[in-house]
């Protein structure tokens, strides 16, 4: 656009001086010192008396503890409470403890909702329950439930376990952290960060018998939008008009992929191809050394990634620590025993000695492994997520060593004629068994968007079309056609090669179904606002 | 309430302890990483990190609210900020940008160095002695080919009065500049000039305590919940159980949350503020006293209104003949009824007479100069006042006219310059700039601290005409807004926080922001970059006494001597300080120091006869309608209280941006979604006759049938907009335009 300049102007000489001057001037910030210090010998916080009515008169007896209540009446949407909270607490640069959803009618009538949300302290927390290590503490007299930062090790089972999203998973830390209702605060007398800043006082401290909360839980009473309240029975309190109205989050319909979990990926598909491919041993003597020696090296393999899973993977030893309720201990705990198991039983073929002792730590393996993996379904049923039910979650686990175990056997028998009809007959089953969940899960689904079955459809149906579809051929080739091609191949040498390709299309087959397992979950949480976009 | 400090235990290195921090860490560097501890000054438990030894009161710089925040200090530098409570704005509160108020100045996209468009086409860094070089050289020559008039200059609502001031003389008087806008007419001039005809001064007549005094509060296209969330504060303050009447098309946060809501047509609010004052006059429900006694024209006004009866209304407006009604019922009943407008009257293409017929509404029934009551405009931007009154674009500095000899005889007088110096007619508005460089009659234009390439109306075809000009120059605090990468050339500018100077908020109250944090690189505060540029312009001699902001300051006092927004009476910065903010009028010898004082209580009015004066005029149908090819009508306007006009600041908070859908929605409603087989969420495709926009539909029937709603903050809206102004203010019509929705595999 600039045209040529005709001729140069004059210019005073001492541009170059005034430029620095002003430079120098405008880094100068003494200006402040101008005005008077305010406030410099305040004693009490100056907004005591704006929060005073907004906590309770009395601390919590016996069965109560402190909860959030939200007028919904009174949150007009600001959302000044979650940035507050985010400043007065000093979190890292993306992270909210406290967000602002959106409830909308999905009729003709005409509502707008805005709801404030953090921690709902609940009565029987999940993320407690869940946490292997003791990192979280529900505190004996406030009943808010605290994290211990120091002593989280990353495993995210927490955010799993919590049907709300609350705690928030950092990257840079390796930890979680989440709202601790301000119990510093608290507990000097001031207002947690978010009921100061609320211009419209729509959120206050309250007290809340903690079996009140279980009931209104059992009988569904929380938030429309929200995960079911039964599950962890939350304690805050949302009160206002906006109750009496059937509602919808206003991020229903904008379907996010959730965290892949790759490591947990891994540790899931090797540590069932484990089992399966030990139990195949344990059934077939001939080809014993190879399926155990499969089996010690993918559950090397499944231990391994779980440690890339921690954010803090030092402290991974602690995880005996939640033994008591956390499945994800007792899983970390069971395969830590199956390993040695294992190796012994597979070493017992090397040195020969198989039926001195090899034979019953192969078995006794077999068990370990078997409940391990009835751990690692428990700690997504236990989510009370409803995609991850215990039929499905049971179905793809458990169909993992069947399967796998069937493909390594099948793989471990070729170039024989021993067991060839069974072993297909048998993968071809066990294939079929697992589609038929497939189309049974699918038929969960139906025009609900707040069903979390008809969300996981829709992911797999749009953003996660491609892996569905491979993962479905993968089976069908890996379990269907190959299987058959195989019984005309064997025994002769072509056999050998057909069964090693159904092997290794159906592990990433159950890879790319574990993957799928973690990305589909889209059960509700809390109402929040449309978003693009993916988790993780 | 005890505030006694918590002593956190000294870590004992003791073998049992370390053993068992192994297997159960309650301490460690992550936890303490979230310890607070009690803080002075009153600000309760804060980040051990973050404790201030001093803290100082700034006002806030995105809108026109003016609420103070504190600056936490450590070692002269901010570290964090608290909303103030002893600010009587806001009352301890803010929103979500005052609170990330700092934290936007941190941006990796902060403009740190001038930048000169090279032969490559790309912007490029140069040093401020040649960015200035160039900047004069440039619009010397432009001067030279085309005429001192074909440079202009758009200004902003943003930067202090000090800097308006300053940029609007040194343009005008030094630059030779005729014409000379600023953002503020996209928001506030409809309310400005509506002002100055009724009232004979641009002068908005309240205080916030209003909103708590009030027993009837009337909101007509304001959603103040979400525009003005901290004035909705002062609206929950509110002790009297009012009846709050929302007036919108669309059911906005603040509808939902009065006690009646008037879902109107688009455009169709003249009507019925015309039709419920002709219902009042029928039911002599007038306040006849005060009529004769403080207004003129009001037999005229009586008589213009009678053919809007309130039929005509419910044909206009879709409400029913009850809802009408009522209307003027509670106008009737209220004791002091209070009228508050924004955006959806101001931009408007009648605009300026909607507002007047508020104002007349108020006039008439005698709500106006006693608490709780008046015809309210709250305001934009934090500065849009501050630059109606000394930007010396519309009005000569200080609320005088370049038309008035005896006006620019004072204004030379004062800033000891010629007369001849001072234009004497007036700057073209912002629409007719553009125009002019449409028609190649302005060549040279200076943009500072506002994005044109986003928010004016009909974007393609400004960024066309910005194509023509031989030279533009963008002054921002971030050199990637829309506008700056158009730019020749770009000079980096110190933000809030970086720079001290005054804001007029909404209620008149000047208030003053701080220089509390180093500006990055070798940004300059737009005071310092004006110096700067008078100095190599060769005119550096005319300012020289404006060395600093508060230099200009004592200017503008002298300025206002005499004027309805005298401010004579302020003892300084420190007087601004001490009395945390003080509203104009504060003429010398003022010995009312309230905290919060409206105008008009003695009845006496700024035209010459100290009347008020009723305005109207037949309501009209907008330039484009609905029809069968682009059946919609698009409403434009906030999204959420996090989001600020083009988002430059507000869209480099990683928190801010978790506060509001990150995908363009459009609003619509679920039985025109289901008529043309939308589904929720669906990227579809809005079209108007000047572009096409994709958005995802949003099913609510918070908007009425035939109705859309798409929030002003993404850059692709304004692509959509129709370019129609008021006549009398000259603002554009956002909230108009007629579009059609296509499903992508239609189109």
């Amino acid at each position: 656009m600039a045209s040529v300049i005709q001729k140069q102007q004059p210019v005073l000489t001492d541009g170059f001086d005034l430029i620095q001057s002003l430079l120098a001037e405008q880094q100068d910030l003494t200006a402040v010192e101008r005005f008077s210090q305010r406030h410099a010998d305040a004693t009490t916080p100056l907004m005591a008396p704006l929060y005073r009515e907004l906590l309770p008169a009395a601390a919590p007896s016996a069965g109560e503890q402190y909860a959030f209540e939200v007028d919904l009446d009174a949150c007009s949407g600001c959302k000044a409470c979650v940035v507050a909270c985010h400043n007065r607490n000093g979190l890292d640069e993306d992270e909210t403890w406290r967000s602002v959803g959106l409830l909308q009618a999905e009729d003709e009538c005409a509502t707008l909702q805005h709801v404030t949300t953090a921690c709902h302290h609940c009565a029987d927390p999940g993320c407690l329950k869940g946490c292997p290590v003791k990192a979280y503490d529900k505190d004996p007299v406030t009943g808010i439930v605290v994290h211990l930062d120091d002593q989280c090790i990353g495993c995210k089972y927490c955010t799993m376990m919590c049907p709300y999203d609350v705690p928030q998973y950092s990257e840079a830390k390796g930890i979680v952290r989440k709202c601790d209702m301000c119990r510093q605060r608290l507990d000097v007398g001031e207002a947690p960060a978010c009921v100061q800043a609320c211009p419209n006082q729509a959120i206050r401290i309250t007290l809340v018998r903690q079996e009140d909360a279980r009931a209104a839980g059992e009988r569904g009473e929380f938030l429309d939008g929200a995960a079911h309240p039964a599950t962890t029975a939350p304690t805050t309190q949302f009160v206002g008009t906006a109750r009496t109205l059937k509602l919808a989050s206003g991020d229903q319909f904008s379907l996010r992929l959730n965290h892949g979990h790759l490591p947990l990926v891994v540790l899931l598909v090797f540590t069932q191809l484990s089992v399966g491919a030990a139990l195949a041993g344990c059934l077939l003597p001939a080809q014993r050394l190879g399926l155990f020696l499969l089996a010690t090296i993918s559950c090397m393999l499944g231990l391994a990634a779980s440690g890339l899973h921690l954010g803090r993977p030092f402290y991974g030893y602690r995880v005996f620590l939640g033994l008591r309720t956390s499945w994800l201990s007792r899983e970390a705990v069971i395969f830590g025993k199956y390993f040695p198991l294992i190796a012994l039983a597979t070493a017992s073929l090397w040195f020969q000695q198989y039926l001195t002792f090899g034979a019953i730590a192969a078995w006794l393996g077999v068990v370990v492994g078997l409940v391990g993996v009835f751990c690692s379904i428990m700690i997504y049923v236990a989510t009370r997520r409803p995609v991850w039910g215990p039929v499905w979650t049971g179905g793809r686990f458990g169909g993992t060593v069947l399967l796998l175990g069937a493909a390594a056997a099948m793989a471990a028998v070729s170039g024989g004629r021993d067991y060839v009809i069974p072993i297909a007959l048998l993968l071809i089953m066990l294939s079929a068994v697992r589609g038929y969940l497939e189309i049974r899960f699918a038929a969960k689904a139906d025009a609900d968007f707040a069903n979390p079955f008809t969300r996981t459809r829709e992911l797999l149906l749009d953003k996660l079309h491609l892996p569905t579809q491979v993962r479905n051929g993968l089976w069908a080739i890996g379990g269907g056609v190959l299987p058959v091609a195989w019984i005309f191949a064997s025994p002769s040498g072509a056999s050998q090669a057909i069964a090693v390709t159904s092997f290794l299309l159906l592990t990433a087959a159950e890879l790319i179904d574990r993957y799928l397992y973690f990305t589909s979950e889209s059960t509700p949480s809390m109402p929040g606002v449309a978003r693009a976009g993916d988790h993780g | 309430m005890s505030t006694i400090p918590r002593e956190e235990p000294k870590a004992k290195l003791s073998p049992l302890k370390m053993v068992g921090d192994i297997i159960l860490a309650r301490d460690g560097h992550l936890t303490r990483q979230l310890l607070l501890e009690p803080a002075k000054f009153g600000l309760g438990k804060t980040r051990q990190s973050e404790s201030p030894d001093a803290t100082t009161t700034s006002v806030c710089g995105f809108c026109s609210t003016g609420c103070g925040l504190e600056i936490h200090l450590k070692e002269g530098r901010s570290v964090n900020l608290t909303p103030s409570t002893d600010w009587p704005v806001n009352l301890g509160m803010a929103c979500p940008k005052g609170w990330e108020a700092l934290n936007v100045l941190q941006s990796s996209d902060r403009a740190t160095r001038p930048l000169r468009r090279g032969a490559s086409g790309e912007l490029e860094p140069t040093s401020w002695d040649e960015a200035l070089h160039y900047f004069c050289q440039q619009m010397k020559g432009v001067q030279s080919r085309h005429g001192n008039d074909a440079v202009a200059f758009l200004s902003t609502g943003q930067i202090a009065t000090e800097e308006m001031a300053f940029l609007g003389s040194l343009a005008k008087f030094g630059m030779g500049m005729q014409h000379g806008d600023g953002n503020t007419r996209q928001c506030m001039a409809t309310a400005a000039t509506a002002y100055k005809e009724s009232f004979g001064f641009d002068a908005p007549p309240f205080s916030y305590a209003d909103f708590e005094e009030s027993d009837t509060l009337i909101f007509v296209g304001s959603n103040i919940c979400i525009a003005h969330p901290i004035l909705w504060e002062r609206v929950l303050r509110n002790r009297h159980q009012p009846e709050i009447i929302a007036i919108d098309p669309r059911l906005t946060e603040t509808a939902q949350a009065a006690t009646s809501h008037l879902k109107i047509q688009p455009k169709s609010d003249l009507t019925l503020l015309y039709a419920v004052a002709n219902y009042l006059i029928q039911k002599d429900w007038i306040d006849r006293e005060f009529i004769a006694a403080h207004t003129n024209d009001f037999e005229p006004f009586a008589q213009h209104v009678q053919s809007y009866t309130i039929e005509r209304a419910m044909e206009l407006t879709g409400l029913s003949e009850q809802a009408i009604v009522e209307l003027a019922e509670k106008i009737h009943r209220g004791q002091r009824v209070s009228f508050w407008w924004t955006m959806g009257v101001n931009q408007s293409h009648e605009g300026v007479r909607t507002a007047q017929a508020i104002i007349n509404l108020a006039l008439m029934t005698g709500n106006i100069g006693r608490p709780g009551t008046g015809a309210n405009s709250i305001t934009g931007q934090c500065n849009a006042m501050g630059s109606r009154l000394f930007s010396n674009t519309t009005n000569l500095l200080g609320g005088h006219s370049f038309t008035n000899e005896a006006d620019r005889q004072k204004v030379a007088g004062i800033l000891e310059i010629p007369i001849e110096r001072i234009p004497t007619e007036n700057s073209w508005a912002y629409d007719q700039i553009i125009e002019g460089i449409r028609q190649e009659k302005i060549k040279g234009l200076w943009v500072i601290a506002t994005n044109p390439a986003h928010s004016w109306i009909h974007q393609n075809d400004l960024q066309e005409i910005f194509q023509k000009l031989d030279f533009l120059v963008v002054q921002d605090m971030y050199s990637n807004t829309e506008t700056a990468q158009l730019a020749d050339l770009v000079l980096p500018a110190a933000a809030w926080g970086e720079k001290e100077g005054t804001f007029i908020n909404s209620e008149r109250r000047y208030g003053l922001h701080k220089k509390v944090s180093p500006a990055p690189g070798e940004a300059l505060a737009d005071f310092q970059i004006f110096r700067a540029v008078a100095d190599y312009w060769g005119c550096g001699e005319m300012f020289s006494k404006w060395t600093e902001p508060e230099r200009v300051f004592e200017t503008m006092q002298q300025l206002s001597e005499g004027q309805p927004c005298d401010i004579s009476g302020i003892a300084g910065y420190a007087e601004l300080d001490d009395r945390r903010g003080v509203q104009w009028p504060c003429a010398t010898g003022e010995t009312d120091r309230s905290v919060e004082r409206r105008l008009f209580e003695t009845g006496r009015f700024y035209h010459a006869d100290e009347k008020a004066k009723f305005i109207f005029e037949d309501s009209r149908r907008p330039g484009e309608t609905a029809d069968d090819e682009f059946p919609f009508v698009l409403l434009t306007g906030r999204g959420a209280a996090a989001q600020w006009h083009t988002q430059t600041r507000t869209a480099k908070s990683s928190v801010l941006r978790k506060l509001y859908p990150n995908v363009l929605q459009v609003d619509l409603h679920p039985a025109d979604a289901k008529a043309l087989g939308i589904a929720p969420h669906e990227l579809i495709h809005v079209e108007s006759r000047r572009g096409i926009v994709q958005a995802h539909a949003n099913l609510t029937a918070a908007v009425g049938r035939g109705q859309v709603f798409m929030p002003m903050h993404w850059d692709t809206v304004n692509q959509l907009t129709f370019a129609e102004f008021d006549p009398y203010s000259r603002q554009p019509s956002y909230k108009n335009a007629a579009v059609r929705l296509r499903r992508r595999q239609d189109v």
